[in-house]
């Protein structure tokens, strides 16, 4: 079997049918699954439970870019509906390469703000996700 | 509509951004160097793609600034140099980040002897068609 590598430059993410890779630094998506364990006196037993997710992401910040056309600002768009709408999930569509694509949903949170002197602002965050993610592979 | 350049999206503008600089103003290495002069060089490394993706070209792009005076007296080359390189880094425009300022050196170009100091800036660039 030949090796497969896929890099960062694979991956492709949008949030509110929105695309922002020109913003993401890096992006992951952790699905957990949930086990309970149970000592028996036949040894132990492990019980899956519930799944969830949280979607990872650290981004150039784009405070103040949602003006400039086609720019959507990542930012703006979590602030937003963090403020207004917390408990409404956003779908995102996350590719881990070509054929390999996650979908859900996600909870919006409010982003940091600030940085150092010398560098680009950056922002790390952290989305819960409504659900596990359906993965479709074509 | 032709697609944009690393030339006409970045390096032009931040030298037009520097023209009010009183020095020669060069978004390339010129062939010589009339000072004082502000030259846009590029850095290393030059590019680092350090965005996901690869649906364009998008890239974080390091220039050095090199401020050129002429060097004659110590003392007073050192503050025209001085002078030079806080006005660059007053007209460098948002968007861009300044790291530093390297030692001024002596750099001989031609017959002449130049005071030279590299400011570092960097900016991210994606490609639109």
């Amino acid at each position: 079997m030949a090796t497969t590598v896929i890099t960062g430059r694979d991956l492709a993410l949008t949030i509110d049918s929105k695309v922002y890779d020109p913003q993401v630094i890096s992006a992951s998506l952790k699905t957990d699954l949930e086990r309970n364990t149970y000592e028996t006196i036949d040894g132990k037993v492990f019980w899956a439970l519930d799944t969830s997710a949280t979607l990872t992401l650290t981004v150039l910040a784009d405070w103040g870019a949602s003006g400039t056309a086609p720019t959507f600002s990542i930012c703006e768009l979590l602030w937003a509906a963090a403020s207004s709408a917390p408990n409404t999930a956003l779908t995102y569509s996350f590719t881990a390469a070509t054929g390999a694509v996650f979908t859900g949903s996600v909870y919006p949170n409010f982003p940091e703000a600030g940085g150092t002197g010398k560098d680009a602002q950056q922002v790390t965050f952290t989305l819960q996700g409504t659900a596990k993610p359906t993965l479709t592979i074509s | 509509m032709t697609a944009s350049t690393i030339l006409s999206a970045v390096r032009q503008p931040l030298a037009t951004a520097l023209s009010g600089v009183t020095a020669n103003v060069f978004a390339y290495v010129p062939e010589s160097v009339p000072v004082p002069a502000v030259v846009l060089v590029p850095s290393s490394p030059y590019l680092e793609f350090d965005t996901i993706g690869s649906d364009t070209f998008r890239a974080k792009i390091n220039f050095t600034i090199s401020c050129c005076v002429t060097y004659s007296s110590n003392p007073a080359s050192l503050d025209n140099i001085e002078q030079l390189i806080e006005s660059v880094v007053l007209a460098i425009p948002a968007g861009y980040e300044i790291s530093d300022v390297q030692r001024p050196t002596v750099t001989q170009v031609g017959a002449s002897n130049l005071l030279v100091a590299d400011i570092g800036v960097s900016t991210h660039y994606t490609r639109t068609v």
